[in-house]
């Protein structure tokens, strides 16, 4: 199994409050990770280190083999927790705003997606719904051209049809191309599906990780899994 | 590169999103209306400072600069801006440079705005500046501009540093940097009044170069701050 | 649990057993029964993904196993197909019986219920 980002021995400190505590893991190439736990687990703070917007207090990280930095954030999509995208924008000049500093972004797919997730591209970002501006940035986060996505809980707090019409992306764009994913979440219900490798966080620190099939046939249902190791 | 000046018109949108753009500007034809209505109809004694017309932008400006900033959490975009796939001080730089195009912008507006006016008056009531030929107006004014632009590089990253201040661990800091701006200002303005005034304060001897060269640095360290704050100490 | 309709054949998920099992097995009881044709193309990879809600890597692991028994094969470009072979087939559903009887078995035996009075109460079965 080759690897697409490690984490070695990493702290995180926010003020006073350790985020992540020696935490170490890895996160295998190629294949759709599920990154669970509750709110203040850790799990923003831990996509937000492998994009280089906090530096770790200890350890080390490798993404591709690179530490973090503004260059390897050209081979990785990342959308942020609670991100929205400029208001002032239609979605049409969104995804043109897109294509100028996104490298390698593909438009004509962009505008698939958009016909797929059933948005206009004449409305205004700034008029739209929580759902639908989640299906846009999902739609400029796919559209590109990289090697690892990161999703920071992509159906919190969205109405249940664009949550359906985000995970058919998801799938849709699994079953294109090979690509390393992590979405953080912790509404599992409609993802149990989607996940090949699981890592459950909780205080900061690695509880459980493995095969999301090997874990299923140990340990039962996800969702079980998620309760014993929550509750 | 391309990429780039994309950034920057991005963060020039930013600074006036469209709906304040009207209010202000309404504001300012208003105003100015008003102004002339009751220095033309004698109510008023008091005779407008020209360069005032220039002088507020300095106040203002570290107030529009901090707010490109804290725009991208407003609207909740500061993990794509973060994100990007581009050195870090492209991203301090695009916002500098987006913040001193709608300075230049404003004060292009408001010059040719003022001496449209300062035409009528010295037309229609010289008296009103003590019949000083437009010209001489004219010309004293681009030199109160050149003045007021050597202050901009330091006041625009002023701004940016305490925007982003407010994104890291060391927000404290932010208060010694307000008060610095202050007693920048408030030397300008004093430096002014006293120059105007013929009051001989030791401050107007201190020459405009070494005051630009202190601004320029000044503002190095403000840009370079900046960048290691993005590099290091965020907080989000 | 959860019923899903893929084209002809109708899966019902349980999320705590490997979902690739299932699927296996779902399609290997559906070619049994003659729900689905001998020589028919299996749903592509991507339409059961979507319809399952299931990773497609999930997909294309229980066809490749499905391949393995000889139950399907690839043809290159144009999809996976169930084989043509009745042989083959009988084979599968040999296979589900044994299953089923090694269960009856057993239960029987678990009852306390002896080959001989096992095998006169089958014979007694109403088939209809």
């Amino acid at each position: 199994m080759s690897i697409a980002v490690e984490f070695h021995h990493v702290s995180y400190r926010y003020g006073r409050k350790f985020a992540l505590q020696d935490l170490s893991l890895s996160i295998p190439k190629g294949k759709a990770t599920g990154l669970l736990g509750e709110n203040g687990a850790g799990k923003s703070t831990l996509l937000k280190l492998i994009t280089s917007i906090g530096k770790p207090t200890l350890g080390e990280i490798k993404v591709f083999g690179q530490k973090p930095g503004w260059k390897v954030n050209e081979q990785i999509a990342y959308l942020g927790d609670r991100a929205q995208w400029y208001k002032f924008h239609s979605i049409e000049k969104a995804i043109q705003y897109a294509e100028k500093i996104f490298p390698n972004f593909q438009v004509q797919q962009a505008k698939e997606y958009l016909d797929f997730m059933k948005l206009d591209s004449k409305a205004k970002v700034g008029d739209l719904s929580k759902g639908q501006m989640m299906r846009l940035q999902l739609i400029l986060c796919l559209s590109r051209k990289v090697d690892l996505f990161l999703l920071d809980e992509p159906l919190s707090g969205i109405d249940l049809i664009s949550r359906e019409k985000i995970i058919d992306l998801l799938i849709h764009l699994l079953s294109e191309q090979e690509v390393t994913i992590v979405i953080s979440t912790h509404e599992i219900m409609e993802t149990e599906g989607l996940f090949e490798h699981l890592i459950f966080l909780k205080e900061g620190k690695v509880v459980k990780s493995g095969n999301v099939e090997t874990l299923r046939a140990r340990e039962g249902s996800i969702q079980h899994i998620y309760r014993e190791v929550f509750q | 590169m391309n990429a780039f000046w994309s950034i920057v018109k991005n963060d020039f949108r930013m600074v006036f999103p469209k709906k304040y753009i009207f209010p202000l500007t309404s504001m300012l034809i208003g105003g100015t209306i008003f102004g002339v209505l009751c220095s033309l109809l004698n109510f008023t004694q008091i005779k407008p400072e020209i360069h005032w017309v220039y002088t507020w932008i300095l106040f203002a400006l570290p107030g529009f600069t901090t707010g490109i900033v804290m725009a991208e959490e407003r609207e909740k975009t500061l993990g794509w801006w973060l994100s990007l796939p581009y050195p870090r001080h492209w991203l301090i730089a695009a916002k500098c440079i987006a913040m001193l195009l709608r300075a230049l912008q404003i004060i292009l507006i408001l010059f040719l705005f003022t001496n449209f006016i300062l035409y009528l008056f010295t037309w229609i009531r010289p008296e009103a500046y003590e019949n000083i030929a437009w010209g001489e107006l004219f010309y004293y004014q681009l030199m109160i501009i050149g003045e007021r632009l050597i202050y901009v590089p330091l006041i625009i990253t002023l701004g940016l540093l305490a925007g982003l201040l407010t994104f890291s661990s060391m927000k404290l800091l932010n208060i010694p940097i307000w008060i610095f701006f202050g007693l920048f200002v408030s030397f300008i303005v004093l430096r002014h009044v006293s120059k105007v005034s013929r009051l001989d304060w030791d401050i107007v001897n201190i020459p405009l170069i070494w005051i630009g060269l202190f601004s320029f640095l000044i503002s190095l360290l403000f840009y370079y701050w900046s960048i290691s704050i993005l590099n290091r100490k965020l907080q989000i | 649990m959860e019923t899903r309709v893929v084209g002809p054949l109708t899966f019902t998920i349980d999320f705590s057993i490997p979902l690739y099992e299932q699927i296996v097995e779902q399609i290997r009881h559906a070619v049994a029964r003659g729900e689905i044709a001998l020589g028919k193309k299996l749903p592509s990879v991507r339409e059961m993904a979507q319809n399952l809600k299931v990773n497609p890597s999930t997909v294309v692991r229980a066809y490749l196993e499905l391949e393995h028994d000889g139950l399907c094969e690839k043809r290159r470009g144009q999809g996976t197909f169930i084989t043509n072979s009745e042989e083959k087939v009988q084979k599968i559903k040999r296979g589900l019986a044994e299953e089923a009887l090694n269960n009856f078995v057993h239960t029987m035996k678990s009852l306390g219920i002896d080959k001989n009075t096992a095998q006169q109460w089958l014979k007694e079965m109403d088939w209809q």
